[in-house]
């Protein structure tokens, strides 16, 4: 592989740093406040009966919260799309992850019933 | 290879610094490399032997040697040390963590602490095993499933489970490391269709190392967790579930295999470009093939539970996914063989353990076919068929891909050439031991003779005997490299580019300079540029008696020039 030179610190001083967005102060006290709702709103349905509701309900605060503090205080909001594009991608295998998992939970009860070889085969069934 | 008249550069990262402390606190890429191959090698020849009383115990059907207890230990070791101790770190931590750097123009990984960091995880999780050794073993077999591994588990569980969960913290820093390095630290002019494909399959492979690994670590913590704890996870009794064991665990495993696969098919990939002095066939399908790969290892783990009682539809679904893996893997060997066409093929050590990989691996990938098949799979389910099966990825492709690596760039790291003769005639007793260790073992695992268990009915006799023999040549074949190139790293021939190979990792010194390249490259050019071979190579009248990086020539004049 060809190569020319240049001194090596020339190469690190261009693009290797990267800025740091930082989040105002109100801004953070806002999420604050909606994660201390989210937190409350968690333990007041978990008091309460919602029948088939109950886990639905539980799991959307748990992802809200989640995803507030993924974008503002993780920072993915400002990041760059590489940032982003780890993020998404680590939920995409997380959901294959569950997804798959599920694919065999959610199906083993329909599973039909395999018929005896002794009650279908007239020679093995007299043996 | 050709002759080389060339010296050692004065410094280099072997003789830059002296002293224990200048080994265990460096934080030289390097020299971390080599603390890795120090470390998996040690680990490699305990499994290895772990390897041969199982085969000893075999030679006859009754039980000679051991108990069962004890043979359930053997095997469950074998398994837990090759497969987490050195196959999983054996390329990315030594020759990636080596080269990366190198083939793409920086002075070191992305984070050199946490790189040092993870050898010392590395560390502490084989401690953990090698007591598990000393105080007497596991015997759970090396997927840890439940409930051997919870309900009736009466051996050293917890410490085995932590010494992997530990491991597996080493493998996501090393991981994380390649990712960003590869990333943020090309050399200008190295865009990503410029890569060597070794580095595009470590790329893959640390995909799956930092999104996969942590999935074990915590499938271990729900284990530690059910035993002590007495939550309710995996055992029925407690409203748990033992089939998720299995689905978490192999979640993490299957695509661990590939962890294990996919930096040989990168290693193999360089090998029978430098071999045969072409440009790798379809560069850019054997690049993709990669991250095609580690992206559907994730999600075909099903096809080793279809009689655990899982559905047959969710056996189905996998069964179908399993198939297309087929597919990226099968792109690497024609465009392989396709390479190797028209080409100015030589016949070096390197290259026989890459052309023992190609055959090895294609059997080995199709009779994974078989396994997944869901109705092939009920007869063939924990035979010895699988057994050969995976050993022909494991060994026939991992490790022989890895051998092939360090016969290749053992110049390179250590500026001295191994006996070539003696190479190639290891290459050759591997490939026969091989050969006659595991192909017996499809023959009786088609017959029917489970895996783990070491009383067996007398007909299996003559294939078992065949295949400890195997073992016993396989082993002479691993232990040749260990003497020669131990003994190479004093008294081998001076080497700089024996195989006149292209890549920005051969322009720097051999040994490397501590700061690898003394000026930042640029690249202008593709991975394997290679200029017509000149007629009748002899002896190489080189460079880098300085130890200074000299630029390629891109016409390949230069080179012709050196040759005399």
């Amino acid at each position: 592989m060809a190569h020319e030179t240049t001194p090596h610190n020339e190469h690190l001083a261009n693009g290797q740093g990267h800025a740091h967005h930082s989040i105002s102060p109100a801004t953070c006290l806002l999420v604050f406040a909606a994660l201390v709702i989210g937190t409350v709103a968690t333990v007041w349905t978990a008091s309460m009966d919602l029948g088939v509701l109950n886990t639905p309900v539980a799991l959307s605060i748990a992802v809200a919260k989640a995803t507030l503090i993924i974008l503002y205080f993780m920072h993915v909001l400002y990041s760059k799309w590489l940032t982003r594009m780890v993020v998404i991608g680590s939920f995409f295998f997380l959901i294959v992850l569950f997804g798959l998992t599920f694919a065999d939970y959610l199906t083993r009860e329909k599973t039909p019933e395999i018929p005896s070889l002794y009650s279908s085969d007239p020679i093995l069934k007299q043996q | 290879m050709i002759e080389e008249n060339v010296s050692l550069p004065r410094i280099h990262y072997l003789n830059s610094h002296y002293g224990w402390k200048s080994w265990l606190f460096t934080t030289d890429h390097k020299r971390i490399g080599l603390l890795y191959m120090i470390s998996i090698t040690l680990m490699f020849f305990l499994g290895g032997f772990f390897a041969l009383l199982i085969r000893l115990e075999l030679l006859t059907p009754q039980a000679d040697m051991f108990n069962a207890d004890t043979y359930n230990k053997f095997f469950t070791l074998h398994g837990v040390i090759l497969v987490f101790f050195f196959l999983v770190p054996s390329i990315p931590a030594t020759l990636g963590n080596f080269l990366i750097p190198l083939m793409i123009g920086a002075k070191d990984v992305a984070f050199p602490k946490l790189n040092l960091l993870s050898w010392y995880i590395y560390a502490i999780g084989s401690l953990f095993t090698l007591w598990v050794v000393a105080v007497g073993g596991v015997d759970t077999g090396w997927t840890f499933y439940t409930p051997y591994s919870t309900t009736f588990a009466n051996t050293h569980v917890i410490a085995a489970t932590l010494g992997v969960f530990f491991t597996g913290f080493s493998s996501i820093l090393t991981g994380l490391n390649f990712i960003v390095t590869i990333h943020k630290m090309r050399a200008p002019g190295l865009t990503w269709f410029r890569l060597p494909l070794f580095i595009w399959s470590l790329y893959a492979t640390s995909i799956i190392q930092v999104l996969a690994t942590p999935v074990l670590g915590i499938t271990m913590v729900l284990i530690a967790v059910e035993r002590f704890a007495r939550v309710g996870i995996f055992d029925p009794a407690l409203g748990g579930d033992p089939v998720l064991f299995q689905h978490m665990f192999w979640f993490y495993s299957h695509p661990a295999v590939y962890i294990m696969i996919l930096p040989s098919l990168g290693v193999v990939s360089e090998l029978i470009s430098a071999f045969t002095w072409k440009r790798v066939f379809g560069y850019k399908f054997v690049a993709v093939s990669s991250l095609m790969i580690a992206i559907f290892s994730f999600i075909v783990w099903g096809h080793h539970m279809y009689v655990s009682s899982m559905s047959i539809y969710a056996g189905m679904l996998f069964s179908i996914l399993s198939y297309l893996v087929a597919v990226p893997s099968a792109v690497k060997v024609f465009n392989w063989t396709a390479t190797l066409y028209k080409g100015s093929v030589s016949y070096d050590t390197p290259m026989l353990y890459a052309l023992g990989f190609i055959g090895l691996f294609t059997i080995g990938g199709l009779t994974g076919l078989f396994l997944a098949s869901m109705g092939l799979d009920r007869h063939l389910h924990d035979t010895y068929f699988v057994i050969a099966h995976f050993h022909l990825i494991m060994v026939g492709g991992a490790v022989m891909g890895y051998f092939g690596g360090l016969h290749y760039w053992w110049p390179k790291m250590f500026g001295r050439m191994y006996p070539e003769w003696w190479g190639r005639l290891s290459a050759l007793i591997v490939f026969v031991g091989f050969n006659l260790s595991f192909f017996p073992q499809f023959i009786i695992g088609y017959l029917g003779m489970p895996r783990r268990y070491h009383v067996y009915a007398p007909e299996f006799q003559v294939l078992n005997v065949m295949s400890t023999a195997g073992s016993s040549i396989l082993g002479v074949g691993y232990l040749l490299p260990l003497v020669y190139f131990i003994w190479s790293l004093r008294y081998g021939k001076v080497a700089s580019n024996p195989w006149m190979a292209k890549g920005l990792e051969w322009e720097a010194a051999s040994p490397p300079l501590p700061e690898n390249f003394l000026e930042q490259p640029v690249v202008t050019e593709e991975a394997y540029n290679y200029p017509i071979r000149p007629a009748q190579p002899t002896r190489h009248t080189g460079r880098l008696t300085s130890g200074l990086a000299q630029p390629a020539d891109t016409t390949g004049k230069g080179r012709e020039a050196e040759v005399v």
